[in-house]
C-alpha cells in the first residue's frame, strides 16, 4: 500500500439558497480555516475549486485567493482542485502562479481543469469546442514559462512571443495536477506526466481501473511518471461517533449532490450520461449512488482511518479530503478537521 | 491629504536576497504602516521586467487584504491585454477578503507589455467586448443569456483611478476618474498631464519616491542608492527615461529629507497639482528592513499629522 497523503478542501467561497453569507464573511473564513489547517503538520495541502458567473458567488480566481492564504499561513500547501485552466489566458496563469509560489517559499500546487460549463466559456469569449487545445497548448506555455528565458511559442490557441515571465516560481519544478474525470483526460494527464486528481464519483474499483489506465498509458507513452501524484477527491466527515457525524454531514452531502452539482449536470446515470434538472429520479438516483460511496469516510475516526486505507489500496497517493460542506456551524466542521489531523492521519 | 504607501514592486534589488523574503518584508511594511496611520497600501505590476517586478497586483493584493485590516488596498493590474472580466473576478474576491478596501488603479501598458501579449489577445466583437459572446457552440446553457460576475465587490462601488502618462491622462478625462500619476515623471510634465483631470471635491491621487530620516543627510545617505536603483530598473523595463542625474532626478520627481523637507514638497504638489492623495514608496529592496519601518514609522508621526491633524498646535507639532 502507497503511502498515502492527506489535503483538505475544497473551497468554494459560495453563498447558497440554503447557507446565504455575507461574501466577505466566506472568505474571512477561508483563511482563518487555512491558518488553522496550517497548525497541523499532517494535513498536507488546502484545495480551493473555482466557477464562474454562478448565481451563489462559486469562487472564480483561484490564485488571487492563493495569494491571501499564502499570507495567512506558514506550511500547508495551497492548491486548486480546479483551476479551469482552457477558460484563462495561459500567460497570465503562468505569471500569477509564479508570484503565488515566489510568496508562499515554493508552496503551490497547480492544478488545472478543462471546464466545462458552456456559460463560462461564452462570458470569456472562448469558444469551448477548442478546451482541449486551449489545455494542451497552454500547459506548454505555463512549462516554457516557468523555465529559463522567453517563452516563445507559436499554436492555434496561444501565441507568445519571445518574453521572459518574470518573477520565476520559488519551486524549480511546480508540481502540476491534472483533473482526470475520464478516460480522455486521464490519457492526458499520463502524456504529460502530471500528477492527477480523480473524481469523487467514483467507486473504489473504477478509481483502480483509472489508475490502472493512467499508468498504462504513462508506459505505452513512454513517460516517466514516477513522481506523479494520484489524487482523489473524497467527502468525508469525522465526528466522535458514526451517527453524529452522518447526522452532521449527510444532509449538505445530499444538498451539494442534489441541488448544487445536478444544476450543472456533473452526475452521471448508469450509462454515463451526464443529468441535471430536466431528468429529477435519474438525478436522485446519481446523487444517492454518490452518497454510499462516501459514506465510507464519513464516521468516527476508526472508520474513516478504514475508508482511507481502502483508497490507498487502489493505489491513490493523495486524497482531498472534502469536508468544507455547505451550511453546516464552523466549530463542527473545525472538530471534524481537528480529528482529522490528530487521531485519522496518523492512524492510516 | 490622504497617504499610501507604495506601490510595493517587490523587485529583486540584491543577489543575496531571496524574492520570498521581499515580498514578506513588503507584507510586514504595509502592517506598519497600517499602525502608523497610513490610508492604504499599493501593490505595483509590470510584466516581463529584467529585475523581476510583480506580475501580479491581484495576488499580492490579496495578500495584503488579509495581512491588514483597515487600510485601503490598492492593486494597479496592466489593462487591455487580457479580457477584463478576469480583473474584474479578481478584484472581486480582494475585496471580499478586505471586506470592502479595494481601489483599483488600472495601468496602461508598456511596448513591451504589449508586444509580449500579441496585438490581439482576446477576441472582441464590439468595439471593446462583447460578454457573453454570440456562441454558436451552446450545448448545456440553461438558457441564460446575459453573464454577471459573482461574487459582487463588498462595496457599492469600487473606486477606480487610472495610473500611466498621456495615454491614461486621456482616459481619466473621458472617464471622468482621477488620473493617478506615477513616481518616475516630474512634475513640470505633471502640470499638462493633470490639466482637466481634477475633480471638484474629487481625489487627486499621485505617487512619489519618497524617504524621511531624522536629517536630510541621513535621508540621502540611506536612501539614494536605493532610490537610484530602483529608478535604473524602471529604466531597464521599459518605464522610465534614462540619462538624468541622480540630483535632476531629485529635483522634481523625489522627495528626500526630514520632515520638514518633506513637508515642504508635499505642499508644493498639492499647491501646484491640487494632489490630496500621494502615495510614498519609502520601501526600497536594497535598504535595510528596519530603516524602512523606521522611515515609515517618521512618516506617520511627523508628516501624516501636518496634513491630516486639522488645527494641530505648533508646541505638539514641534515635539517629533
Amino acid at each position: 500500500m502507497a503511502d498515502l497523503e492527506v489535503g483538505v478542501g475544497i473551497w468554494s467561497l459560495q453563498s447558497t439558497k440554503a447557507g446565504p453569507r455575507h461574501f466577505s464573511y466566506l472568505y474571512k473564513e477561508l483563511m482563518e480555516d487555512a491558518a488553522f489547517c496550517d497548525q497541523f503538520p499532517t494535513i498536507k495541502t488546502i484545495w480551493q475549486t473555482e466557477h464562474h458567473f454562478w448565481y451563489d458567488g462559486y469562487c472564480p480566481s483561484l490564485l488571487t485567493v492563493a495569494g491571501g492564504i499564502a499570507a495567512a499561513t506558514k506550511r500547508i500547501r495551497i492548491g486548486q482542485a480546479a483551476l479551469l485552466f482552457s477558460q484563462h489566458e495561459a500567460l497570465r496563469v503562468a505569471q500569477q502562479a509564479a508570484v503565488v509560489d515566489q510568496l508562499s517559499g515554493g508552496r503551490l500546487d497547480l492544478g488545472l481543469a478543462l471546464g466545462y460549463r458552456d456559460n463560462e466559456f461564452d462570458g470569456f469569449n472562448i469558444d469551448r469546442r477548442s478546451r482541449r487545445r486551449r489545455f494542451e497548448e497552454g500547459i506548454q506555455v505555463v512549462k516554457s514559462a516557468f523555465g529559463q528565458g522567453g517563452v516563445d511559442f507559436q499554436g492555434r490557441e496561444f501565441s507568445v512571443p519571445d518574453v521572459e515571465v518574470t518573477p520565476k516560481p520559488y519551486q524549480a519544478d511546480v508540481p502540476i495536477w491534472v483533473a482526470a474525470v475520464g478516460a480522455d483526460p486521464i490519457k492526458r494527464a499520463a502524456k504529460l506526466g502530471a500528477s492527477i486528481i480523480l473524481s469523487d464519483a467514483l467507486t473504489l474499483e473504477q478509481m483502480r481501473h483509472h489508475i490502472d489506465l493512467y499508468y498504462t498509458s504513462a508506459e505505452e507513452l513512454g513517460v516517466d511518471v514516477s513522481k506523479a501524484k494520484i489524487g482523489v477527491l473524497r467527502r468525508g466527515w469525522v465526528a466522535e461517533t458514526d451517527d453524529e457525524a452522518y447526522r452532521e454531514a449527510l444532509p449538505s452531502l445530499r444538498f451539494l449532490l442534489r441541488e448544487q452539482l445536478g444544476g450543472w449536470r456533473y452526475l452521471v446515470d448508469e450509462q454515463g450520461e451526464p443529468v441535471g434538472f430536466d431528468r429529477p429520479k435519474e438525478l436522485d438516483a446519481a446523487a444517492h449512488r454518490l452518497v454510499s460511496v462516501h459514506e465510507r469516510t464519513i464516521g468516527r475516526p476508526e472508520k474513516v482511518v478504514r475508508g482511507l486505507r481502502e483508497i490507498a489500496a487502489t493505489g491513490a497517493t493523495h486524497v482531498i479530503f472534502g469536508t468544507r460542506f455547505d451550511s453546516l456551524p464552523r466549530q463542527k466542521y473545525l472538530r471534524s478537521l481537528e480529528l482529522l489531523a490528530t487521531e485519522v492521519i496518523p492512524n492510516i | 491629504m490622504r497617504f499610501g504607501l507604495g506601490p510595493l514592486t517587490m523587485e529583486v534589488a540584491a543577489e543575496s536576497k531571496k524574492q520570498v523574503d521581499v515580498m514578506e518584508e513588503a507584507l510586514e511594511q504595509a502592517v506598519t504602516a497600517e499602525w502608523w496611520g497610513f490610508d492604504s497600501v499599493w501593490a505595483g505590476e509590470r510584466h516581463f521586467t529584467p529585475d523581476h517586478f510583480n506580475s501580479s497586483s491581484s495576488v499580492i493584493g490579496a495578500a495584503l487584504a488579509q495581512r491588514t485590516e483597515f487600510m485601503r488596498v490598492g492593486v494597479m493590474p496592466v489593462l487591455g491585454l487580457v479580457n477584463a472580466m478576469y480583473v474584474a473576478e479578481e478584484v472581486a474576491c480582494i475585496d471580499n477578503i478586505g471586506n470592502g478596501r479595494t481601489i483599483v488603479a488600472a495601468q496602461i501598458p508598456t511596448e513591451n507589455e504589449a508586444f509580449g501579449w500579441g496585438p490581439n489577445p482576446f477576441s472582441h466583437h464590439s468595439e471593446f467586448h462583447t460578454i457573453p459572446m454570440e456562441n454558436p457552440v451552446h450545448t448545456q446553457a440553461l438558457g441564460l443569456d446575459k453573464i454577471s460576475v459573482q461574487p459582487k465587490p463588498a462595496q457599492l462601488e469600487m473606486p477606480l483611478w487610472v495610473s500611466g502618462g498621456d495615454a491614461a491622462a486621456e482616459v481619466a478625462r473621458i472617464a471622468k476618474i482621477p488620473y493617478f500619476a506615477p513616481a518616475h515623471l516630474a512634475l513640470p510634465d505633471l502640470v499638462d498631464l493633470y490639466e482637466g483631470t481634477q475633480q471638484e471635491g474629487g481625489i487627486v491621487p499621485l505617487a512619489r519616491e519618497v524617504f524621511i530620516a531624522p536629517t536630510t543627510e541621513r535621508a540621502y545617505e540611506l536612501a539614494s542608492d536605493a532610490i537610484a536603483g530602483l529608478y535604473q530598473r524602471l529604466v531597464r523595463a521599459g518605464i522610465a527615461e534614462g540619462s538624468l542625474s541622480f540630483d535632476e532626478l531629485v529635483r522634481d520627481r523625489f522627495i528626500i529629507g526630514d520632515a520638514d523637507t518633506c513637508i515642504e514638497q508635499l505642499y508644493r504638489y498639492e499647491r501646484e497639482l491640487g494632489v490630496n492623495y500621494v502615495v510614498a514608496r519609502i520601501a526600497y529592496h536594497e535598504m535595510h528592513h528596519g530603516e524602512t519601518a523606521k522611515a515609515i514609522q517618521l512618516f506617520g508621526q511627523a508628516i501624516v499629522p501636518e496634513f491630516r491633524m486639522f488645527g494641530l498646535p505648533d508646541e505638539i507639532r514641534k515635539v517629533v
